[in-house]
């Protein structure tokens, strides 16, 4: 480095932001990639395992059922991501409590099953109920902050240059060249 | 190293320093703790403690319920707690004052330990003052459990084990020895340690030639010779009274029961809810052999059960288990919760807004940037600190739900790991920030001097 600056790196600097620069995309990619993969995980989960029931109507319309759900989701603060029909009788909801996926701490899934049923206590018969179903699964945005850090750090750790650091490296150099 | 900084490291003064913080600390948890839940419930605030209880008065003679907890949990913290209570009445602060010293003394073998293999002093202190300042060694040191006896005998083994392979006396050898197989004693995950034992003699450098790798070898198969007697003395008396040869059946229950449970449920494709009474199924039948005497049936049922379910689901069984290993790592304690219910809302804001719950991988990341910046330092250090780290980590993957209690033991050398990962961060922003935004620190003093 020029002007008196000390480099406190080991290789030139334009070594360095073209290391770093790969290492920030390599970041980037592996984000976006882990989030398809939850995502792909959540649409995924049979909601018969993992959901837990939430609420049934007897309406004829699905869509005015998936409108108010997709409504109480959002003022429960839950962004949907995606909204989708799996087969002719169901319908899911995808959200999560982030504006993005990175400060999202889980998925939700919604899932809408329109089957036919008697009602307890009705007098028409069987008739269309529309069950919904609730489930979640934990991201892993936490663990991609953190690994996403760790490649920053463990990379600037390599790339520094031991003088520049005589709290970890300094004092007994030439004793550490002898302790091999 | 400046004469002011030689001053502040000053022989014997950083061990007093980290070993009073360490009390003090340890003991106003204590106090608070006595004043919040009573000294008479310090056993009945969850489950743990009288296994030790009953397992205590079974050696000295008391309760024939105890035989089956003594077969679990092994005679080590049971043999202090009964002979606590033979020796002062069934009172528990005073094993718990003990515990605080043993705490505080667990802070200054891993100063010791660190200042030993790095000669750091910056690392060693921090190392020393961050185990002093430990949460889940505060509560642990408080709470009658077995973790403050066993992570102070595996620390002295550690430090005492390096000791051993700077010198050419035999005293540091055996000492380490006898610590180890008390450890072994107290929490059987100490087992198979002696083969660690055995890569950190290989892996160790040789420093001057004055302590040659052959001689290395020989004080570590003296360590290891002494630890595995005394493990075979409990394994015998065991093989005499139940007739199988086990040190403690925990290991191969919690296997068992947790992870051979978790594994069925989800390749059996049952609700998640199911996991809980298929544990507590297990659990009970084990628990029928017991009282039936049936332990070495219930040894071969449990391997054999464990086995099969790995063959049924080998992929996922080590899916699980890999998953369980994670968890465990990244895992905090909420031990405090139990201890002093009426501070349980201050503590859950905090952990709330550092942990985002009771799951945090920040420590275990900073543990890999201290393993990144010691590799630089010095390789084969660097990898013995981490070795100790992931034999915890593999060995915790059998069982989960215990917060990071059962990942604790890693925290002699995973302390050491962090604090260079910190001291190294701050000093990256410290340097990044004099180089890019102050500008380059003039060194006026000298200037004017010249």
């Amino acid at each position: 480095m020029s002007s008196g600056k000390e480099n406190i790196f080991q290789y030139r600097l334009k070594t360095i932001i073209t290391v770093m620069t790969a290492v920030i995309i390599a970041g980037l990619v592996m984000g976006f990639v882990w989030k398809n993969i939850d995502i792909g995980r959540m649409k995924n989960l049979d909601y018969r395992i993992h959901s837990q029931y939430i609420l049934h109507r007897t309406e004829s319309d699905p869509a005015a059922l998936l409108t108010a759900v997709t409504e109480q989701l959002k003022k429960n603060k839950i962004f949907v991501i995606d909204r989708y029909q799996t087969s002719p009788t169901q319908w899911e909801i995808l959200g999560h409590p982030g504006r993005i996926w990175l400060t999202s701490e889980f998925i939700s899934k919604i899932t809408v099953v329109d089957t036919v049923a008697i009602v307890e206590g009705g007098e028409q018969g069987p008739q269309r109920i529309l069950v919904a179903s609730l489930g979640s699964i934990e991201t892993g945005s936490k663990e991609f902050v953190f690994l996403f850090f760790l490649a920053v750090a463990a990379t600037l750790a390599v790339l520094v240059r031991k003088e520049a650091f005589p709290h970890i490296y300094g004092g007994n150099l030439k004793r550490e060249d002898k302790r091999r | 190293m400046t004469t002011r900084s030689k001053r502040i490291f000053a022989f014997g003064r950083c061990e007093v320093i980290i070993f009073s913080l360490a009390v003090a600390l340890r003991l106003a948890f204590m106090l608070i703790m006595i004043g919040d839940i009573g000294s008479d419930h310090l056993i009945d605030k969850y489950p743990d403690p009288i296994k030790y209880v009953r397992a205590g008065d079974y050696i000295f003679g008391g309760d024939d319920a105890g035989k089956i907890d003594l077969y679990l949990v092994g005679p080590g913290y049971p043999m202090l707690l009964g002979l606590s209570k033979n020796l002062i009445g069934p009172v528990y602060w005073p094993v718990l004052l003990f515990q605080i010293i043993l705490s505080g003394l667990t802070c200054v073998l891993i100063y010791r330990l660190s200042k030993l293999l790095l000669e750091n002093e910056y690392i060693s202190v921090g190392a020393g003052l961050w185990a002093a300042l430990s949460l889940t060694s505060i509560t642990l040191a408080n709470a009658v459990a077995s973790e403050t006896l066993f992570v102070f005998l595996a620390t002295l083994t550690l430090y005492l084990y390096f000791k051993s392979l700077m010198s050419v006396r035999w005293a540091p050898a055996v000492g380490a020895g006898i610590a180890g197989g008390l450890a072994v004693l107290t929490r059987s995950v100490f087992m198979f340690y002696p083969l660690m034992l055995f890569v950190f003699a290989l892996l160790f450098p040789v420093i001057n030639g004055i302590v040659t790798r052959k001689r290395m070898i020989l004080n570590t198969i003296v360590c290891c010779l002494i630890i595995v007697l005394i493990s075979i003395g409990w394994g015998l008396r065991n093989y005499r009274a139940h007739e199988t040869f086990t040190i403690s059946a925990t290991g191969l229950l919690a296997a068992k029961t947790y992870l051979t449970a978790k594994v069925l449920v989800e390749g059996e494709q049952q609700k998640p809810e199911r996991m809980v009474s298929i544990r507590d199924s297990i659990f009970q039948s084990a628990l029928h052999d017991f009282k039936a005497g049936r332990f070495r049936d219930n040894r071969d049922e449990s391997i054999d059960f464990i086995y099969s379910t790995f063959k049924r689901f080998p992929d996922l069984f080590i899916k699980q288990y890999l998953r369980i290993v994670m968890y465990n790592v990244t895992a905090v304690s909420s031990l405090q919760n139990v201890l002093v219910p009426s501070w349980k809302g201050l503590f859950e804001a905090i952990d709330n807004y550092v942990h985002r719950g009771y799951d945090n991988p920040a420590y275990f990341m900073l543990s890999l940037v201290g393993f990144m910046v010691l590799w630089r330092k010095n390789r084969r250090i660097a990898v013995i600190l981490l070795l100790n780290v992931l034999y915890y980590a593999f060995l915790s993957g059998v069982t989960f739900g215990q917060g990071s209690r059962i990942f604790y033991p890693a925290a002699m050398t995973q302390t050491i790991l962090i604090v260079a990962g910190i001291i190294f961060l701050f000093d990256l922003l410290r340097v990044l920030a004099t180089q890019f935004l102050i500008g380059p620190r003039i060194n006026t003093k000298s200037q004017t001097k010249s």
